[in-house]
């Protein structure tokens, strides 16, 4: 597994086999990454939704209660749209999902991983988690950000946060695996579902 | 007094009257006619002067392209009667009067509108332009009753 | 209490619903402007009903109508939300419409004389029929006009259908006295005068009730009004059919294909035949379905709309494309109620009025514009004017962005609907909208920064 450089990943959206769509600046093409923007829309965890993550919350119990499965879904996160030009305000210890600006489509032969660009992370602005980006997916993708510093910052859509960076792998994914993926084709973030698979480890009463 | 049993469609012919009596107004104190409390009066009878140069009198909000039917019923079109059928007679009268009849409805409707203009930027008015802009005003509040 | 104190109670009640609607965010560009053309309006009825004579029940309920009117628009301002519409597609449409509704003749101008462009408000109502698009009347006092844009909230994000707001803008062109006249001329002199059918209103009246050739739908159609509502040949134009209104829908009808293109045709007939599927409505204002989409049909390819070739493959989704909307045109030469050198004329006319407004006439479609997009969509890739390719500079190879490549939405879209005409089962009308939708959103980025590089700024 080796990372692709800049004319690695140039000669890779130019025969399109990688697509990251639009670079609308030459300066989004990094030594051996790419720049993505942020896009417009915010979903923010709404404090009073929930007393606390429990993976629990996420194992189907109930398919009668249409509404409380719902609502839950819905009031998990509040959704902001923020048009071009508008500041979106991110406080100290918020956690916030945005989607990129850019589509990306990952050819099988390739994993990409996400990280926060350097400047911003010196700001106090994180992009830490679901760093990886596996083979296959296409869709936006979704940059959790989080302020560590102790002041707000405020964003505008359209800025570089994030940085995306690309591995080629040995052995080609399978285009099955690649389907049952969750989030493939989306086109805006939303809440994954924790316990996917796991259900087996929560306890019995929980799922009651 | 009730005020919501009234059928007829809107004229406005009280407010055109109360309109057209400002606009007299501020043809002898132009300083008047600049500034927030002049600039609808003075925009509703440019307005008022634009359907008459053009004989579009319509004013009626349409439908959707796909509200084909009200409130998904057939039903029959409610007939009213045309609104502007007073206020065009004033329009009239008062161009008549001012002008005379020989004088088009266009060139009549450009004349009141340059001075409208001007008023709205307190510049000076030519001495007849005040006369005619005067009495086309009082003759046009006279004739609405 | 009287009624002068009645409607003065109201006048401060509004003011404070006036108030309480700066709480929202309801626009992109703010609030700022809705807030004190209200509060002008308000201020200036307040005027009014303390100079009328309490016992003047005229004028009291003259401003009564006045102040509803003006309830009515706050209540709208304050239900709208940004979240409730397609920003990115609005952001397109005011562009149009603050050039195409603009009225040329107002005392209401800037610094540099020109005159201030409507005030374009956007809310998302219940109903799939709700496309409307509300404009102040002209006897509404006002220093700037206000339109407002209606959405159906089930179909916020259906940019592909979106189009259909090229009609409603029709009628709000039609709403400035200027065009009134000018448009009006149009249609009577080019399109009703020399229609068979439409030269009086005895004519029409034969033409729908002459039933040795009247389509059976159509007979069907006027059975059920005269059982309803007593409505026949000898009142179905005093008491039915408001001929004047018709006229002006076949009008917008014609602004809204050579505004949006063929996508305004394909959201017509997609959306007119889900609501009337024989297409034999006769509507009171509205004239019959399979009418207004022949003529469109007609119109689209006297425009050369469907004759643009692309690559093979591309070629099979638009031939696809065009198939479905043919099979919308009803064969019945009855509904045919124009000729083609009518269409043409009026399209020639109306094409010369549209282009004195800038973005408001759809540039004809070339395949080197809609191809590339439509091969996007394929795809699955959203729309856009991008493409990356590597070029040698020196010996070496270089990225060479194209930056200079400025996409008109109206050709997103008409690639969006070619694209979900191919028959993909991958990508069916939902995804292709959606990734129309989120093309025209990356496309605005891409326009703002090729205006900051134009500047000389990056």
């Amino acid at each position: 597994m080796s990372a692709l450089s800049k004319i690695d990943i140039a000669k890779r959206l130019d025969d399109k086999s990688l697509t990251v769509s639009p670079l609308i600046n030459m300066n989004q093409l990094g030594e051996s990454s790419i720049d993505l923007r942020m896009g417009t829309v915010v979903m923010l965890a709404r404090a009073g939704a929930q007393s606390h993550v429990d993976p629990a919350a996420y194992v189907n119990r109930d398919n009668t209660n249409k509404h409380e499965l719902k609502r839950k879904k819905q009031q998990k996160h509040e959704r902001f749209d923020i048009p071009f030009t508008h500041p979106f305000l991110l406080h100290p210890g918020t956690l916030a999902l945005v989607p990129t600006l850019e589509w990306v489509k990952i050819p099988q032969d390739i994993q990409a991983i996400v990280t926060a660009r350097s400047s911003w992370a010196r700001e106090g602005l994180n992009i830490a988690t679901a760093t990886i980006v596996n083979p296959g997916y296409c869709g936006i993708i979704t940059l959790e950000l989080a302020n560590f510093g102790e002041i707000p910052i405020t964003l505008y859509p359209g800025l570089r946060l994030a940085q995306m960076a690309f591995y080629d792998i040995a052995t080609p994914a399978k285009i099955t695996n690649i389907k049952t993926s969750q989030f493939n084709g989306k086109f805006e973030p939303s809440a994954g579902d924790i316990a996917d698979g796991d259900y087996c480890f929560i306890p019995e009463h929980q799922k009651k | 007094m009730s005020i919501m049993s009234v059928s007829r469609p809107d004229a406005s012919t009280s407010m055109y009257k109360h309109f057209a009596s400002l606009i007299s107004s501020y043809v002898d104190a132009p300083a008047n006619s600049v500034g927030a409390d002049a600039a609808i009066p003075i925009e509703s009878i440019f307005k008022l002067l634009e359907m008459y140069r053009f004989n579009a009198f319509k004013d009626e909000s349409r439908r959707g392209a796909l509200a084909l039917r009200a409130n998904g019923h057939l039903s029959r079109i409610s007939k009213t009667p045309s609104w502007h059928g007073s206020v065009l007679n004033a329009l009239n009268n008062a161009k008549i009067d001012t002008f005379g009849a020989e004088t088009s409805t266009e060139d009549a409707v450009i004349e009141l509108e340059t001075v409208l203009k001007k008023l709205t930027k307190n510049q000076a008015l030519e001495e007849n332009h005040k006369a005619h802009t005067r009495n086309f005003f009082v003759q046009f509040g006279n004739s609405l009753g | 209490m009287d009624a002068r104190e009645f409607l003065l109670n109201e006048c401060a009640n509004l003011n404070t619903v006036l108030e309480e609607t700066l709480r929202y965010e309801y626009g992109v560009e703010g609030s700022r402007i809705f807030f004190e053309e209200c509060l002008n309006r308000l201020e200036l009825i307040e005027q009014l009903i303390n100079a009328a004579s309490p016992t003047s029940s005229t004028a009291l309920s003259e401003y009564f109508y006045k102040l509803e009117e003006l309830s009515s628009l706050i209540s709208r301002i304050e239900r709208s939300s940004l979240k409730e519409y397609s920003w990115p597609f609005l952001e397109e449409f005011k562009e149009i419409s603050l050039s195409a509704c603009t009225d040329p003749n107002t005392t209401q101008v800037d610094e540099n004389g020109n005159p201030y462009p409507p005030q374009v408000h956007v809310l998302a109502e219940g109903g799939l029929s709700s496309y409307l698009i509300h404009v102040d009347g002209r006897r509404i006092p006002s220093k700037r006009r206000i339109l407002t844009i209606f959405f159906p909230r089930t179909l916020k994000h259906y940019v592909l259908l979106h189009p259909i707001l090229g009609h409603e803008m029709g009628h709000a062109i039609f709403s400035i006295a200027a065009y009134e006249g000018l448009l009006d001329k149009v249609v009577e002199e080019y399109l009703i005068q020399k229609s068979r059918f439409f030269t009086s209103e005895s004519s029409i009246a034969e033409w729908l009730y002459t039933t040795s050739v009247t389509p059976k739908s159509v007979s069907i159609f006027l059975s059920v009004i005269e059982a309803e509502l007593e409505i026949d040949q000898s009142n179905v134009m005093t008491d039915y059919i408001d001929f004047v209104a018709w006229k002006e829908e076949f009008l917008c009808d014609f602004i809204g294909l050579l505004m949006f293109g063929p996508s305004f045709l394909a959201a017509q007939c997609d959306l007119l035949y889900s609501i009337d599927s024989t297409g034999s409505e006769i509507g009171n204002y509205h004239p019959p379905t399979a009418c207004r989409v022949n003529t469109m049909i007609a119109a689209a390819q006297i425009l050369g709309y469907d004759t643009l070739k692309f690559d093979t493959d591309i070629q099979i989704a638009v031939d696809a494309f065009w198939k479905s909307i043919l099979e919308k045109k009803q064969l019945d030469s009855w509904f045919d109620v124009f000729t083609n050198d009518q269409i043409q004329t009026t399209l020639t006319k109306l094409s010369a009025f549209l282009s004195t407004h800038k973005k408001a006439l759809y540039p004809q479609p070339t395949t080197e514009r809609i191809q590339p997009l439509i091969k996007q969509v394929l795809k699955k890739i959203p729309p856009v004017g991008y493409e990356f390719k590597l070029k040698t500079v020196d010996g070496e190879l270089t990225p060479d962005l194209a930056f200079d490549y400025s996409v008109d939405f109206r050709d997103i879209l008409f690639a969006g609907w070619i694209a979900a005409s191919a028959g993909d089962p991958s990508l069916n009308f939902e995804d292709a909208n959606k990734l129309c939708e989120y093309g025209i959103l990356q496309q605005r980025a891409i326009k703002m920064m090729n205006a900051e590089v134009n500047k000389g700024a990056v």
